[in-house]
């Protein structure tokens, strides 16, 4: 019993991962708060659905596509509505990303109305024995598959060149100019990058979880928990934080109450902002 | 224009919001020297340099490096034009290690071999900086994190170097290192522009002076000619009345 409430606290723990530690990486580079990585991660999610739908394809297999798709329209949103109002007052800078989550949200309920939707992939229900426990072979999946985006993503910030200038931006961003680099470009891609991962996310998760306008909900405003208990522009912290949330999510849900498994999450954020604002997690790799 | 000139500032106007800080800047670095510039606080070192630099936009007026016309180029474009800026303080990246630290001043170059070649010519003019090449720059000492920031330097061979207030908050003994190593770049050909408190240091190593107060260019020749010219004391004090 145990360990499958653990394997499924893994799923969402892995999920909130990729989406918390793409907003930190936007947040830590750009400086701006993304209020749209949950309506993000509900687009990329119809995004894999109608993939799936006009294509006939196993879901897994838009995975390149749909996080391909989701990077370019993260470059395009910082390019062309959050880079103008870089200079202006934090205000607007707060309202248009929060902005942009109304127009993807209705968008959604617009087009494709509020029902529910899922996708079947190759693996259904299947499960397989591991250790002596059942897993289900989606749930594995997502679990490897965030474990591994979240792996290379540290692998590129910290070994490859435009890794290094993203790290350099985000701590100084003059010196970043004066250095050659593109400043405005480097925010794109960052942008681009957190977009990418909402992406994969959405891509992992949706064989498991539902498909409708307001999915991405939970997940944007758990999405600042992992940020906060990560610690700020923290993108390792914010990958461990993801972990640890899902999983005692699941497990308050299955041993305490299922009501309030969500609370106990805000409740951490709570304690957390009083006794420990800086995060809880080692600055190593820090990007902010 | 004059071509023993590498940089000419012509009736720059600049400022920061609304507030003009630069009234018609006249100024130029003729080839193969460091010319400084001095004056009181607040009298618009530290923007002309923000200006001429493309950190802060110029409002009116020319900025011309080598002969070309580099007005408002962002401060990214301005390094492949030979253009390179040392701002003041501690402006290392402190969560990047100091060979990063130096490998990504060397942005603009496609080159891995030369990014390599110029890395060690940085080690090799500041030694102390391959000791700690491993270690994050933010816990080096104040001295040493601005010999990265010159080392930095290197990493680019610019044209010209814009140095703002290299000594502020370091020993006198410090000082001295840096300004050995300032000269160092020079007699490598680097031509360099630097802003200065210390206005004795300034004055040991410039070979071409420009006295700015309030936004305003007083005096610019030789630093022999200054102190017959100019009544340093008075142009400092009327900086700190008005």
């Amino acid at each position: 019993m145990f360990a499958s409430v653990l394997v499924s606290g893994l799923v969402l723990g892995g999920i909130y991962s990729l989406v918390g530690a793409g907003l930190n990486l936007i947040f830590g580079v750009v400086k701006i708060i993304n209020f749209a990585q949950g309506a993000l991660l509900m687009f990329g999610a119809y995004f894999s659905y109608w993939i799936v739908t006009w294509l006939g394809i196993d879901p897994y297999l838009t995975l390149p596509i749909v996080a391909v798709g989701m990077a370019l329209l993260g470059y395009l949103i910082q390019t062309t509505l959050i880079n103008p109002v870089l200079k202006q007052e934090r205000t607007s800078q707060l309202l248009i990303t929060f902005g942009i989550s109304l127009l993807i949200q209705n968008g959604a309920l617009a087009l494709w109305g509020p029902d529910i939707r899922f996708v079947q992939s190759f693996a259904g229900y299947d499960t397989f024995a591991f250790l002596g426990i059942r897993v289900g072979v989606s749930a594995a999946i997502a679990i490897l598959g965030a474990a591994i985006i979240i792996f290379l993503l540290f692998v590129f910030l910290n070994k490859s060149k435009m890794g290094t200038a993203i790290r350099a931006v985000s701590q100084q961003s003059d010196s970043a100019l004066l250095a050659g680099i593109d400043v405005k470009r480097v925010y794109a891609i960052a942008f681009a990058i957190g977009s990418a991962m909402v992406g994969v996310a959405s891509v992992l998760m949706i064989p498991i979880y539902d498909i409708y306008p307001l999915m991405g909900e939970q997940f944007g405003v758990i999405a600042f928990i992992v940020v906060v208990l990560g610690g700020l522009g923290n993108v390792q912290g914010a990958a461990i934080a993801g972990v640890f949330l899902g999983v005692t999510q699941n497990i308050f849900a299955v041993y305490v109450s299922n009501q309030l498994s969500v609370a106990i999450l805000f409740l951490i954020f709570l304690i957390t902002l009083l006794f420990r604002p800086q995060g809880i997690f080692i600055r190593k790799m820090r990007v902010s | 224009m004059d071509t023993n000139n590498i940089l000419e500032v012509r009736k720059l106007v600049s400022g920061y919001g609304k507030l003009e800080t630069l009234h018609g800047i006249d100024m130029s670095v003729p080839s193969g020297s460091i010319t400084t510039i001095i004056g009181p606080n607040g009298s618009g070192k530290s923007s002309l340099l923000k200006s001429i630099s493309g950190l802060i936009k110029t409002w009116e007026g020319n900025v011309v490096l080598d002969g070309k016309d580099v007005t408002n180029y962002p401060a990214n474009k301005l390094v492949y034009e030979g253009m390179t800026m040392v701002p003041q303080g501690r402006v290392v990246f402190p969560l990047l290690t100091v060979e990063e630290n130096l490998v990504i001043n060397a942005f603009s170059v496609k080159d891995k071999n030369v990014v390599q070649e110029r890395l060690q010519k940085a080690f090799d003019f500041l030694p102390i900086l391959s000791e700690r090449r491993k270690q994050f720059a933010g816990n080096l000492s104040g001295g040493e994190q601005v010999m990265l920031s010159i080392a930095k330097v290197l990493m680019q061979s610019p044209k010209l170097l814009l140095l703002d207030e290299p000594s502020l908050g370091l020993s006198p003994k410090m000082v001295d290192f840096i300004y050995d190593r300032v000269q160092a770049l020079a007699d490598n050909g680097v031509n360099i522009l630097v802003v200065e408190q210390n206005v004795r240091k300034a004055l040991s190593v410039a070979d071409h002076v420009v006295v700015l107060v309030l936004g305003d260019v007083r005096f610019e020749g030789n630093p022999q000619d200054l102190e017959s010219k100019v009544d340093l004391g008075t142009l400092f004090l009327e900086g700190r009345i008005a």
